[in-house]
C-alpha cells in the first residue's frame, strides 16, 4: 500500500499529524524561525519516526491511583469529570491518546441526560483509557455490560420475559456493522435484533457503597436457543450463510455468561455481500472518518477512497483489532495527508487545538474565559461560546448517535458561538497583560516586522493555513497602513496583534483542516 | 397580513443589509415562486424527536367495525390510558373503521382547537417497510427518501430552492436550534440559532468603542462575502454561514417577543400552573416558539416582516423505550399538581403536555398579533411506536420502535384565512388496525406521508404539482393531496 515517503515529509504533513493525532502542536515557537518546535522536529525525522513518536502513548495499563483515579474518585457533577478530561487534552504528555479516548467516547454515544450520575461516565471513560491500546473487539464485550450503557440503552431491563431491542440495535448499527454495507445491502434484519437482544438478556447494575458494577442474573436471561444473522427473504436475502451462528439453549449461567461475548465474535465474524470483513470495514470508515476525511466508499459514490478503507480493514483483522496497529498505518498512508480542507474542525478540535497551539494560560484575571470554558453545557450565559453551545458538549449528547461532525458542525450559531471563544482567547488589554491568556510576544519573537511577514508567520503557526490572496490580504490590511511594525509596541500587541490573532481564529480556513 | 411582492423585497432589504449578494442566490425566477412569494405564507415544522408513541397520543375509545381498543386494552396495561380519562379530549371518529378516537388526555388545548376547527389530525402517517433505526428513519423522513437513494438535501430544502428561484432573499427559513436539521440542506442558505440577541460579531470583551469593533467587522464582512462565492467546499459553506448572519444581524436583532403573551405566561409559569422553577428545559419548545413568534411579527418598529416564513422547532426524548410512564388519571392528580411536581413517573405525559400548552399557546399569541391568517403549523416524528408495550407491566415498561403516527396540523379555518386556501379541520386517513400488525408487531401506516409533504408544498406554499412531485418523486413516486387544505 502507498505509504507517505521520506521525500513527501515536510512541516506541512509533520503538522498535519500532530493536528489529526492530536489537538496540534504545544505552541512553543523557535525563536530563530517562528516555527512551531515541535513540528519543526516531527518534521526533521522519518514518516515511520514521526508516527511512532506521537504514537508512544504513555498509556498506563492500569488507570493512575491517587488525586488523578477516574474510578476511585467520587465524582459528584459531570462539569468536575469534563474538567479532568479537558485538562488531559491540553497537557502537552498524551494528546493522541485523548483523541482516540475522544473518538471512543464519540462512537459508544452514552450521554449524561439519561446516565445521570457522573461515576458511571467516569467508569466508562477508565474503560476506554484501559483499551485505548487494546483490542476493539474486546472493547466492545466490556460495553455490552458496561453500568453506563446498560443504563443509557435500557440494556438493564432487558429480560427473558420482556426483551427490549434497544441496546442490541445500536450495537449492530452504531457500534459494529451500520444498518447497510458498502454495496447498499442490508447487515442484518429486525429478527437479527431481536435474537440479539434474547443473547442479552439477563445483566443488570448493582450500586454499593459507592460502587457500580454489573452482574448477571441468570433468572432474568432467556435460556432458549437463539439464531443470528439467517438470511431472512425479504430484508436480507444475500446474507452470507457462513455468517449464521446458533447459540443452543442452555441452563448454565457459567455458560450463560458469556453469551454476549459470543454475540460479539459472530458480528465480527461477519462479512458483508462484497465478502468483506463487515465490522472492519465499519470501524476503519469510521476511524478515517474521524482521523482524516469522509471517505467515499458506498455503492452510487466513485468508491475511490474504497482501497485505502480496504487495506486498514485487512490491517485491522489481521492485528486482532489493535487499535493502535491501525491507527499507525492509518497515520503513514499517503491519503491521510492529501486533504486539508475536507473536514471541519469539531468544538473540542477547536477550542483545544486553538488553546495549545495558542499556548493559553490558565488566568483568573478580569477576562479569564479559560475556567469558563469548562461551563461547557448551556446553562444560559456561563456557556456562551463553550463548546456546548457550538454543538459539543463531552459526555452529553442529544441523542444516541455520534456527533455527525462536517456540515453538521455548520450553523450560524456554532459559528458566532466560536467567535466568542476566539474574542475571549484573544482578549488583552494594556493595563494588565498578565492576565491575558496569550502572550503574543512568545508566539511572534521579533521586533519590526513587515506586515505580510507578520500574517505569513501566524497562518503558519496555527495551520499551516492556506488562504487565497484576497484573504490574505485582507488580514495585512486588517495591520493598518505602517509597515514594518515594530510587534514588541504595547499598542500594536493590544490594538493590532491580538484582534489579528482573533480573526485568524475566526477564519473560515481555520474551521477546517 | 397578505403582502405584496414589492413590499416583500423591501423587506428583505432593509437599509442596513442593502448588500449586493453572492451569486449563487441569484437564480431564474419560477412563475410560481413568485406567486408562492406574494401569498406570504409561513410554515412551522414541529420535531418530536425520538419517535413519537401515537398509540397514546391518539388513542382508540372504541372498536367501530374493528378491533383496536381491544387490542389497545389487552397489549397496553401498564401504559393504558382508561376510556374514562378520554372523554374530555374526544375527537372525530377514525374515518375507516368509524371507532371513536380521543387524544392523550394533556392534550385539551389541541382538543380545543380542535372544536374550534384549527386542527386536522391526519392519522397513520409513514412508509412502507418502516425503518426501525432512528437515524436511517429521521433521513426519510428529512429527505422524502423512503427508497434511500442517497438523495443528500432535505425535502424543505428543495422546496426552499425552487420557492426562492430568484429572489432575493437570502434567508426564507430559521432552525431554532444550535445545529441546522438536515430537511433544510440544500442551496438556500437558512439560519440555525437559539436567540436573536446572539447574533453579533463579538469583539475583544474590554474593547467596546466602534473604532475598536469596526476594523474587525470590517475584515470579517470582507473575508467572509468574498469567500461566500469564491470558497470550496467546507470553507465556502462555513463562510455562507457566516455571511448569513452578517448581513442580516441588524434587522434580526431588533425583533422583540414582548407582545408574545400566551408564550411568556407558559414559559414564566404565569398561566395558573404553579411551576416550582420554570426552566427552559420544560418549556423550551415554548421558547423556539416565542423565537419564531418574534421573527414573523418582524423587527421594530412598524413590524415590518424579515422575509423568514419557513421554521423548525424541535422538542425531544420520545425514545420511551422504557420508563414511558403510566397516566395518572386526573381523578388521582390535578394536572396543576402533575405540573408542579413535573410529572413523576409520567414522562410521555409530562411531554405530550408540553407539547399541547406550547402550540395551543403559540397559536393564541398569533391570533393576537393577526399572524394567524396565513400560518400553518405540522408537527412529525421519526416514527411512532411498537404496538405493544415492553417490561412486565411495571414501571419500567415503555415502547420499542415503531412505524406510523400520527401527524397533526394547526392552521386557520376558513373564516380565519388570508389565503387562497384554509385548514380543514378533522380526521384524516385511517387509523391502522392494530390486530393487523407487520411481521415486527408494527402498525401498518395508511398514509405515505410524503403526501402530506406534497398537499403543503402545493397547496399552501403555492409550488406547482410538477415541481412538488419532482422533489417528492424518488423511485416515481407521485403525491396524493390530502384534503385538509382544500383548494
Amino acid at each position: 500500500m502507498p505509504n507517505i515517503t521520506p521525500a513527501q515529509w515536510n512541516y506541512e504533513t509533520a503538522a498535519h499529524l500532530l493536528l489529526r493525532s492530536g489537538f496540534g502542536h504545544n505552541g512553543r515557537v523557535r525563536k530563530s524561525t517562528g516555527e512551531a518546535t515541535l513540528v519543526r522536529m516531527l518534521a526533521d525525522k522519518t514518516p515511520e519516526q514521526a508516527v511512532d513518536w506521537v504514537l508512544k502513548l504513555r498509556v498506563p495499563t492500569v488507570v493512575p491511583q491517587g488525586p488523578g483515579n477516574l474510578v476511585a474518585r467520587d465524582w459528584t457533577s459531570f462539569g468536575e469529570l469534563r474538567e479532568w478530561w479537558l485538562e488531559r487534552m491540553l497537557k502537552p504528555t498524551n494528546p493522541a491518546l485523548e483523541k482516540i479516548v475522544l473518538f471512543l467516547h464519540a462512537h459508544f454515544a452514552t450521554a449524561q441526560s439519561r446516565v445521570n450520575k457522573s461515576l458511571y461516565m467516569a467508569k466508562q471513560n477508565a474503560l476506554f483509557r484501559r483499551y485505548a491500546l487494546g483490542d476493539f473487539r474486546e472493547l466492545v464485550k466490556e460495553i455490552n455490560i458496561d453500568p453506563a450503557m446498560l443504563w443509557w440503552l435500557d440494556g438493564q431491563s432487558n429480560t427473558r420475559r420482556s426483551p427490549n431491542e434497544n441496546y442490541a440495535r445500536e450495537l449492530m448499527e452504531l457500534f459494529t456493522l451500520g444498518v447497510f454495507d458498502f454495496a447498499g445491502n442490508r447487515n442484518y434484519s429486525q429478527t437479527d435484533v431481536k435474537e440479539a437482544a434474547r443473547m442479552l438478556t439477563g445483566w443488570r447494575i448493582r450500586e454499593e457503597n459507592g460502587t457500580i458494577e454489573s452482574y448477571f442474573d441468570m433468572n432474568r436471561h432467556d435460556r432458549n436457543a437463539k439464531t443470528i444473522f439467517a438470511p431472512d427473504s425479504s430484508e436480507t436475502p444475500l446474507q452470507n450463510p457462513a455468517n449464521t451462528y446458533t447459540e443452543a439453549a442452555t441452563n448454565d449461567a457459567s455458560v450463560a455468561v458469556d453469551e454476549h461475548r459470543r454475540l460479539i465474535d459472530a458480528i465480527f465474524s461477519h462479512r458483508d455481500t462484497e465478502g468483506r470483513p463487515t465490522a472492519a470495514r465499519f470501524l476503519v470508515r469510521k476511524l478515517w472518518k474521524f482521523y482524516a476525511y469522509d471517505p467515499e466508499v458506498d455503492a452510487g459514490t466513485t468508491r475511490q477512497d474504497l482501497q485505502v478503507i480496504d487495506d486498514l480493514a485487512d490491517v485491522f483483522v489481521a492485528s486482532g483489532y489493535k487499535i493502535p496497529a491501525v491507527l499507525r498505518a492509518m497515520f503513514l498512508r499517503e491519503e491521510f495527508y492529501a486533504h486539508r480542507t475536507r473536514t471541519v474542525k469539531s468544538p473540542v478540535e477547536y477550542v483545544i487545538g486553538s488553546l495549545r497551539m495558542l499556548r493559553a494560560r490558565k488566568t483568573n484575571g478580569l477576562y479569564t474565559f479559560y475556567d469558563n470554558l469548562y461551563l461547557l453545557g448551556d446553562q444560559g450565559q456561563n456557556g456562551k461560546g463553550g463548546m456546548g453551545q457550538m454543538g459539543q458538549t463531552l459526555l452529553d449528547r442529544p441523542d444516541v448517535f455520534s456527533w455527525k461532525g462536517n456540515q453538521y458542525w455548520i450553523t450560524s450559531h456554532a459559528l458566532l458561538q466560536r467567535a466568542i471563544f476566539a474574542a475571549r482567547a484573544c482578549a488583552r488589554n494594556w493595563f494588565t497583560p498578565t492576565k491575558a491568556p496569550i502572550k503574543i510576544e512568545r508566539l511572534l519573537p521579533g521586533g519590526s516586522l513587515p506586515r505580510a511577514e507578520i500574517v505569513d508567520r501566524l497562518l503558519r503557526l496555527l495551520g499551516p493555513l492556506q488562504v487565497d490572496p484576497a484573504t490574505r490580504t485582507a488580514l495585512i490590511d486588517f495591520l493598518g497602513p505602517a509597515d514594518p511594525i515594530n510587534v514588541r509596541d504595547l499598542d500594536v500587541k493590544v490594538y493590532k496583534l491580538h484582534p489579528l490573532l482573533q480573526l485568524i481564529l475566526m477564519l473560515p480556513q481555520y474551521h477546517v483542516h | 397580513m397578505r403582502f405584496s411582492r414589492r413590499e416583500f423585497l423591501k423587506a428583505s432589504l432593509g437599509a442596513s443589509v442593502a448588500v449586493s449578494l453572492p451569486s449563487v442566490w441569484l437564480r431564474a425566477r419560477e412563475a410560481s415562486a413568485l406567486e408562492a412569494c406574494e401569498q406570504g405564507t409561513n410554515l412551522i415544522l414541529v420535531e418530536l424527536d425520538g419517535g413519537n408513541d401515537g398509540i397514546n397520543t391518539v388513542v382508540p375509545l372504541s372498536n367501530g367495525s374493528g378491533q383496536n381498543r381491544t387490542v389497545y386494552d389487552t397489549v397496553r396495561q401498564w401504559l393504558n390510558i382508561p376510556v374514562s380519562e378520554l372523554g374530555a379530549t374526544q375527537i372525530g371518529n377514525d374515518p375507516y373503521r368509524n371507532g371513536e378516537l380521543a387524544l392523550h388526555p394533556h392534550m385539551n388545548g389541541l382538543k380545543t382547537l380542535y372544536d374550534e376547527g384549527n386542527l386536522a389530525v391526519v392519522l397513520g402517517a409513514h412508509y412502507t417497510n418502516g425503518n426501525l433505526s432512528h437515524d436511517v428513519s429521521k433521513s426519510i423522513w428529512y429527505k422524502a427518501d423512503p427508497l434511500l437513494s442517497g438523495i443528500s438535501d432535505g425535502w424543505m430544502g428543495r422546496t426552499l430552492d425552487a420557492l426562492c428561484t430568484g429572489q432575493r432573499q437570502p434567508v426564507p427559513a430559521v432552525d431554532v436550534g444550535r445545529s441546522l436539521n438536515p430537511l433544510f440542506f440544500g442551496r438556500t442558505s437558512v439560519l440555525a440559532f437559539t436567540n436573536t440577541n446572539d447574533l453579533a460579531i463579538p469583539a475583544n470583551p474590554t474593547f467596546q468603542r466602534p473604532e475598536h469593533i469596526q476594523p474587525l467587522e470590517q475584515a470579517f464582512r470582507t473575508i467572509y462575502e468574498q469567500l461566500a462565492s469564491n470558497g470550496e467546499g467546507f470553507i465556502q459553506s462555513w463562510a455562507q454561514a457566516g455571511w448569513a448572519v452578517a448581513s442580516r444581524m441588524d434587522a434580526y436583532r431588533s425583533v422583540s417577543s414582548s407582545t408574545a403573551a400566551n408564550l411568556t405566561a407558559l414559559i414564566d409559569g404565569a398561566d395558573g400552573h404553579p411551576i416550582a422553577s420554570p426552566t427552559p428545559q420544560r418549556y423550551g419548545l415554548a421558547y423556539a416558539l416565542r423565537m419564531v413568534y418574534a421573527l414573523l411579527r418582524g423587527a421594530q418598529p412598524g413590524n415590518q416582516p424579515l422575509g423568514c416564513r419557513v421554521f423548525r422547532v424541535g422538542i425531544g426524548g420520545f425514545d420511551t423505550h422504557s420508563d414511558q410512564g403510566r397516566h395518572i388519571p386526573l381523578t388521582e392528580k390535578s394536572l396543576h399538581q402533575k405540573v408542579a411536581d413535573n410529572f413523576r413517573n409520567e414522562l410521555h405525559g409530562r411531554l405530550l403536555h408540553q407539547v399541547d400548552k406550547a402550540i395551543t399557546a403559540f397559536w393564541r399569541d398569533l391570533e393576537a398579533a393577526n399572524l394567524h391568517h396565513n400560518t400553518l403549523i405540522m408537527t412529525f416524528t421519526e416514527f411512532g411506536r411498537r404496538i405493544a408495550e415492553n417490561g412486565d407491566n411495571n414501571a419500567d415498561s415503555g415502547t420499542d420502535h415503531g412505524t406510523a403516527s400520527p401527524v397533526f396540523i394547526v392552521g386557520p379555518r376558513k373564516t380565519q384565512s388570508s389565503v387562497s386556501t384554509f385548514l380543514q379541520g378533522g380526521v384524516y386517513g385511517a387509523y391502522p388496525e392494530l390486530h393487523l400488525p407487520d411481521r415486527n408487531g408494527n402498525m401498518v401506516h395508511t398514509v405515505d406521508f410524503r403526501n402530506i409533504y406534497g398537499t403543503i408544498m402545493v397547496n399552501w406554499l403555492g409550488l406547482s404539482q410538477a415541481t412538488a412531485n419532482s422533489i417528492l418523486g424518488a423511485g416515481g413516486f407521485t403525491y396524493r393531496p390530502l384534503d385538509f387544505l382544500p383548494t
